[in-house]
């Protein structure tokens, strides 16, 4: 668990991060998120003393981030940025291995931890273990960015706008990757973006701030059902509720009876944005689902909107 | 061209000291000379063929050849002379040899630069080299002039020769041993940056002989008032204001070079080093130093070559070194004795630059030396 207690942090006379209060819950994917300049990337960097607090304090775990060294609190703590930072002289290899590396492990204990990463982060060891970064895409060499932040199995990795500088289709495959490492690997992750889409997408929780405040904190469909500001509303837009859809799937409401003779038909996995477009596409009110080849039910427009805003 | 084998070309002399005689190449050598003209010609032919794989090759041959003919041609008549008038007899080059190895160095340079892949520049450039060794080895060039002055200098001129290598290698030397942690303080601080890069400007902008003769009284000082310091050899004559003044001008490329090389290194790459929890030593030695390396390098490759042609100060204050032959040659007003310090000197600027391009190829940099 992070917290953050009273955080506060000036440049000059600017002040980029103003009496935060925040906690981060052991394994949740928590989304600082903002418009440019809110201090979201600052309130990030306080937490491995990237940035060092004028006043207030961070705790991880119970303790002060301040009672560590910096060197070796960052060595426990994952790192990721947009610009992703490979070191351009080293191989893939020493550039996943640096953490461990620096935490003095074993050349073979390294060895078998990056094989393993750079197969759970989808590319084959064999192939990448020996590139330079100059020969990697830009959405290989993000993976092995993330790959590096997670090189020493820290408990909290920190990543700033991690797919922001690639192309969309790129970036969206790269979201849902991560979204389901993070549900295998549990790690607690503070995530800084600029993007809607991409926080409510990945967010267990979202954070939105302004001017270096917290405008409000919650999951995504608490702060779609129950904002608490205007500008919390206006940030969002009236997209906001189509980009919940996309976070559930059929299997997550309950089913209706199933539409009578030839009709479209979803599959229990589909999210709900998708199944939307489906019937708009298709001009009906109602679709079959799938488990499989079986038709397990069915599925109306009104049940979506109804559902979405009473039970999820 | 036809300048090359219808001008002035050797001069005999019975002795150093009075005026000799002219003598074109074609007169000197007859056939020989009509055979370079030939190979100059050939050379002139195929450049203005189409270029294809081998011309540039063809052209940097006949050409070398032809300069090659014409010294093995002059060495004979050196011989010959010589033979005639005794030991004291001087043989020099005049205007068209000169022009002629002029000629053959832009044909060879041309050529090396339409030649694709490495291999035939390689080629090109040993043609000279390879012809020159073989003229020497089989002695066609004792007589020569130049020749005779170096045998009769050579006791002196392999101790100058080190005492050169002295100031070019310890002058370098002790640029990188101070230049490239001025470098990096200098990137790591504004104020620093402000200071050191400041004062350095300020050594580039004196002339080199000012500077040594402001070294001289305050080095002398330094070394009556310490006993330490003159057992040290440091005195207000010698190698010791010309191996400071080197030292000056040695810094500004090896430190301006450390400090442009790693303020143009990736922020992120930095930002990703401190993050990943990599202190600042170790970030140095692994990040930037590494990164930094090409860039540093071709500094210090500048840092050598300007220390080896500056080396030749030391004459001047009677700190030894290649320029002390050079000086020599122009008392005595022979050009022969004058090319005997100052050859070795350009050879060796030569092969340092050439040596460290090949290294900093081989560290992966770019070409560019910021220079």
């Amino acid at each position: 668990m992070i917290e953050l207690r009273n955080v506060t942090k000036r440049y000059d006379t600017t002040v980029a991060v103003d009496d935060v209060t925040l906690t981060v819950p052991d394994g949740e994917l928590t989304i600082l998120l903002g418009p440019s300049g809110c201090g979201k990337t600052t309130l990030l960097r306080t937490i491995n003393r990237m940035v060092e607090l004028d006043a207030g304090e961070v705790l991880i775990d119970g303790q002060s981030v301040r009672s560590t060294p910096p060197e070796v609190l960052r060595r426990h703590i994952g790192y990721a940025i947009q610009s992703v930072g490979l070191f351009p002289h080293m191989t893939v290899r020493r550039n996943i291995g640096t953490v461990p590396r620096l935490l003095g492990w074993e050349t073979a204990r390294i060895e078998a931890r990056v094989t393993e990463l750079l197969s759970l982060v989808g590319l084959d060891p064999v192939a990448y273990a020996d590139k330079r970064p100059a020969e990697l895409s830009g959405g290989e060499a993000q993976r092995i960015g993330v790959a590096r932040a997670l090189a020493a199995d820290p408990p909290v990795l920190l990543m700033d706008e991690p797919f922001g500088a690639l192309d969309p289709i790129n970036r969206e495959r790269l979201q849902r990757e991560f979204a389901s490492l993070h549900s295998r690997l549990g790690k607690t992750v503070v995530f800084v973006t600029h993007d809607i889409e991409e926080a409510v997408l990945l967010g267990d929780r979202i954070v939105l701030m302004r001017e270096g405040r917290i405008v409000q904190t919650g999951s995504p469909e608490e702060l779609w059902r129950g904002p608490e500001h205007q500008f919390v509303r206006d940030f969002f837009g009236d997209e906001f509720g189509l980009r919940i859809l996309s976070r559930h799937r059929i299997a997550d409401l309950k089913p209706g009876a199933a539409p009578q003779g030839a009709s479209a038909r979803v599959h229990l996995d589909t999210n709900l944005r998708d199944a939307l477009a489906i019937m708009v596409t298709e001009s009906v009110e109602r679709v079959s689902i799938l488990d499989g080849e079986r038709v397990v039910g069915g599925l109306s427009f009104c049940d979506i909107v109804t559902q979405v805003r009473e039970s999820l | 061209m036809l300048t090359t084998v219808m001008g002035p070309y050797l001069s005999f002399r019975p002795n150093r000291i009075v005026d000799g005689l002219s003598q074109t190449a074609l007169e000197a050598f007859g056939p020989l000379g009509w055979l370079a003209l030939a190979l100059w010609a050939l050379s002139a032919l195929v450049a203005l063929t189409r270029p294809r794989a081998w011309t540039g090759v063809a052209r940097a041959a006949l050409g070398s050849g032809a300069v090659l003919t014409l010294l093995a041609a002059a060495g004979a008549e050196a011989a010959s002379f010589a033979a005639v008038q005794g030991a004291a007899a001087r043989t020099s080059f005049g205007a068209s040899f000169y022009l002629a190895l002029l000629a053959a160095f832009l044909v060879s340079y041309s050529a090396s630069a339409e030649t694709p892949g490495r291999r035939g520049r390689t080629v090109i450039a040993l043609f000279p080299i390879i012809g020159l060794v073989a003229l020497t080895a089989t002695g066609a060039l004792a007589e020569l002039g130049i020749v005779r002055e170096w045998v009769l200098t050579r006791p002196t001129f392999v101790r100058e020769l080190r005492r050169h290598l002295f100031y070019a290698l310890g002058a370098t030397g002790g640029a990188i041993a101070l230049g490239i942690p001025m470098g990096v303080l200098s990137a790591r601080s504004r104020h620093a940056e402000t200071a050191i890069m400041g004062s350095l400007n300020l050594g580039q902008v004196f002339p080199a002989l000012a500077f040594v003769g402001i070294m001289m009284p305050i080095l002398g000082a330094l070394g009556d008032r310490f006993s330490a310091v003159k057992a040290l050899g440091i005195s207000g004559i010698g190698w010791a204001p010309v191996f400071v003044v080197l030292l000056v001008y040695a810094l500004f490329p090896v430190t301006r070079n450390t400090l442009v090389a790693i303020r143009q290194i990736d922020p992120a790459v930095l930002d990703t080093a401190r993050g990943m929890g990599m202190g600042r030593w170790r970030s140095l030695f692994e990040v930037e130093m590494p990164l930094a390396f090409p860039v540093v390098l071709a500094g210090v490759r500048i840092a050598l070559v300007q220390s080896t042609a500056g080396a030749i100060l030391a004459a001047f204050v009677g700190g030894g070194g290649l320029g002390t032959i050079m000086f020599f040659g122009l008392e005595q007003t022979s050009m022969d004795l004058v090319l005997v310090g100052v050859l070795p000197i350009v050879a060796l600027a030569l092969v340092f630059d050439a040596g460290l391009r090949v290294v900093e190829r081989m560290a992966g940099g770019s070409e560019e030396s910021y220079a």
